[in-house]
């Protein structure tokens, strides 16, 4: 009789369902020179908090990717989406031709199977793909998303932002940029110039052009029709309505490169346990309105505790701010480390720190005032004076 | 006598003088005015400056939905005080009847727009920015290089209306990223007890994979024993078990017939589990398992690790 074995009894005894996401799934990156390099923003979703996740990157372009983000990770409670930057840094010595590689994002849950002698853990995964075009030619490839004409103030110039997708790998403007201004009725052409752009956007970007354009309109709201030119071609035509103002709008100097500054998170630097902290960022954007929002990972010590983020909201030109919030449960020193996630753009990290400690105290036995005291004291005095008065009067022996 | 009847005739005189006042001259001052009137042509409003996720690419969120913000601007000659409403479209650009289509959480979303406060009334102020807000859910259609629509994009539409009639739309487009997501809904499976040598015959445990993204899917399997590239299964008290003697398949299958042995090597599986038409339901497919033990050489309690991976599959090849 052969021996038996207690073997393989069970697949995955989990009490939750063990899920994972990718968007997007690829990385195709075209006409990519020697030497340079691209980053793309990828969400993980759909991960059970506390699961550790794993990134495990295979192929031919293995070394060329690097990510953001320890390549074991566990997930903070209540972290619906997880930004991954990816970056793929091409070799200064690789061949012309394509190159493949995958990246296997694996979930797996941390609880260990209890009661079971024999078992098998069954792993989530998906997988993040690289396509990788290396040439030594010049790709000019590029689409331009949006142009914006922010409001600006009577004798202030007229700022105008051209956002330009660069999918080639050599820098691009436009060759011309025609701004019309008519009546806000669109009955008389009011002015019109021909601009050129200095600065231009490098290769496997995303940036902007800005343009100043003097004016001496009075205050009002006016059309303006832009027109963008590649050699002779109208690459993108739009118009919009332009608004002079009489008071200096909130906006920085228009030279400046378009991006949403982080300049500080303030944390209260003590708290008490169970305490609901307010993370407030503090956000600086010198042109266009954009949709943003403001995450904060939260570590103890070295562990990653949560991730919190502030709704998504659109944030204009000038100052603004973000808030998040984060109640902790444990006592010790925790660093928070922020950014603000725009337009498929991670802002660089602030790192704030905030102690908890104690218990939270229940709020005192709130005294009652000595004025209250005073009358409850007068009412008391004024009813039994009453009250002897009234036994004296009815107790009177009568003399008739 | 005389004096009574003086003082009250100077009293009537009085109030006939007064009441005179009264009637007369307001005639006197029609005489000297004109009434006028006229009607102003209704102007019909007009949209521009539209922003579809703050001009970014649409990502999803797995199995759940996801807010996705639009702005416009609105201009009415009228004054802006004369903009009554903006009806919002969200659609794939090549769905049939585009923006009049039906609403289809796979094609097709439709926002009422919120007016921002941004409106001075008066008459000279003829502008007024609306936000619109579409909640799109995890398998609306993918529009980006790779997916099955690559060729397509998603548009955003916005028509303004007065009182009396709708007026011009503007539009902006983006893509929906793909979103390649899944769970494995399992329960606890018992393969009871095998002697060395025995398998589990044409007895099958499987994994059901649910589909979570916006595309379709394949899944890639491999495994390990103890730790990954070993090339067992399962490594038991005594001994190890070799990575083959693990099997699977997409349909049931008799141990050592059509199923498929792990590998080191993460393997494709043609699964073609379908993305989703219908939020209450997640398309499935179970994953079919069989087990086999050698005839020496393990004895005791046995653990082991699958790792099952989503795989793209946008045009279910």
């Amino acid at each position: 009789m052969k021996p038996l074995v207690h073997a393989l009894v069970f697949l995955i005894v989990l009490s939750t369902v063990n899920a994972i996401g990718i968007s997007p799934p690829r990385i195709i990156a075209e006409g990519m020179n020697r030497g340079t390099q691209i980053e793309k923003l990828v969400f993980l979703s759909g991960v059970n908090s506390r699961d550790e996740v794993t990134i495990a990157v295979e192929g031919e372009v293995a070394s060329w990717v690097s990510v953001d983000r320890e390549l074991r990770f566990t997930v903070p409670d209540a972290t619906p989406e997880i930004p991954l930057v990816f970056r793929i840094a091409v070799p200064q010595d690789k061949p012309n031709g394509k190159y493949t590689g995958t990246a296997r994002l694996t979930s797996a849950s941390r609880t260990p199977l209890t009661g079971q002698q024999t078992s098998v853990s069954v792993v989530a995964g998906v997988t993040l793909s690289f396509d990788v075009e290396v040439t030594g030619e010049q790709v000019k490839a590029y689409k331009i998303t949006s142009v914006t004409l922010p409001p600006t103030s009577e004798q202030a110039p007229i700022t105008l932002i051209i956002t330009i997708d660069n999918t080639g790998n050599v820098a691009v403007k436009p060759s011309l940029v025609k701004l019309m201004i008519a009546d806000k009725f669109k009955q008389s052409l009011l002015s019109s110039a021909n601009l050129t752009a200095t600065n231009a956007v490098a290769g496997h970007t995303k940036g902007n052009i800005t343009l100043v354009v003097p004016q001496h309109l009075k205050p009002e709201e006016y059309w303006a029709r832009v027109e963008v030119y590649d050699g002779t071609t109208v690459k993108f035509s739009q118009e919009s309505v332009l608004e002079i103002t009489t008071t200096q709008p909130a906006q920085t100097t228009p030279q400046q490169p378009v991006q949403i500054l982080l300049k500080q998170v303030v944390v209260p630097p003590t708290v008490r346990t169970n305490d609901v902290i307010k993370l407030s960022a503090s956000l600086e954007n010198p042109a266009r309105p954009v949709s943003a929002k403001f995450l904060a990972e939260i570590y103890k010590g070295e562990r990653l505790v949560k991730v919190v983020e502030s709704p998504v909201e659109q944030i204009n030109t000038g100052h603004a701010n973000l808030t998040a919030y984060f109640t902790p449960t444990e006592d010790g020193a925790y660093t928070v480390k922020a950014y603000v996630l725009y337009e498929s753009v991670k802002t660089p990290l602030k790192e704030s720190s905030f102690v908890v400690g104690g218990i939270k105290k229940t709020p005192p036995v709130e005294k009652k005032s000595w004025w209250s005291k005073l009358l409850i004291l007068l009412v008391l005095i004024t009813a039994g004076y009453v009250a002897f008065h009234w036994w004296r009067k009815t107790h009177r022996r009568r003399i008739w | 006598m005389k004096e009574n009847i003086k003082s009250i005739l100077m009293h009537a005189v009085l109030v006939l003088a007064v009441a005179g006042v009264v009637v007369v001259l307001p005639r006197l001052a029609d005489a000297a005015n004109s009434s006028t009137s006229a009607s102003v042509t209704n102007a019909a409003p007009v949209a521009s400056s539209p922003v579809l996720n703050g001009g970014s690419d649409i990502t999803l969120t797995s199995n759940t939905t996801k807010s996705i913000l639009t702005t416009i601007t609105i201009t009415d000659n009228n004054g802006c005080e004369d903009i009554s409403s903006v009806a919002g479209k969200l659609f794939r650009t090549t769905v049939t009847d585009g923006a009049g289509a039906a609403d289809n959480n796979r094609t097709h979303y439709t926002s009422t727009c919120v007016a921002n406060n941004d409106c001075t009334a008066g008459g000279s102020d003829l502008t007024k920015t609306f936000n619109c807000t579409f909640v799109m859910t995890w398998y609306a259609d993918a529009t980006d290089a790779g997916s099955a629509n690559a060729s397509t994009n998603w548009t955003f539409t916005a028509t303004p209306s007065d009182a009396s009639v709708s007026g011009t739309n503007a539009s902006a487009v983006q893509e929906v990223n793909t979103l390649t997501s899944m769970s494995l809904e399992t329960t606890s499976i018992a393969y009871g007890t095998l002697a060395l040598g025995g398998d589990t015959g044409a007895t099958n445990q499987n994994i059901t994979i649910a589909n979570h993204g916006n595309e379709n899917l394949d899944v890639s399997l491999t495994g390990y024993g103890s730790s990954s590239g070993d090339n067992k299964s399962m490594s038991c008290t005594i001994g190890k078990v070799e990575i083959n003697k693990l099997q699977y398949n997409s349909s049931s299958f008799t141990y050592g017939t059509s199923g498929v042995g792990l590998s080191n090597v993460t393997t494709e599986l043609d699964l073609d589990v379908a993305q989703g038409s219908d939020s209450t339901v997640r398309p499935s497919k179970p994953v079919y398992f069989g087990f086999g033990l050698p005839s020496t050489g393990v004895g005791g309690s046995c653990t082991g690790t699958v790792v099952i991976t989503a795989v793209s599959d946008p045009n279910t090849d």
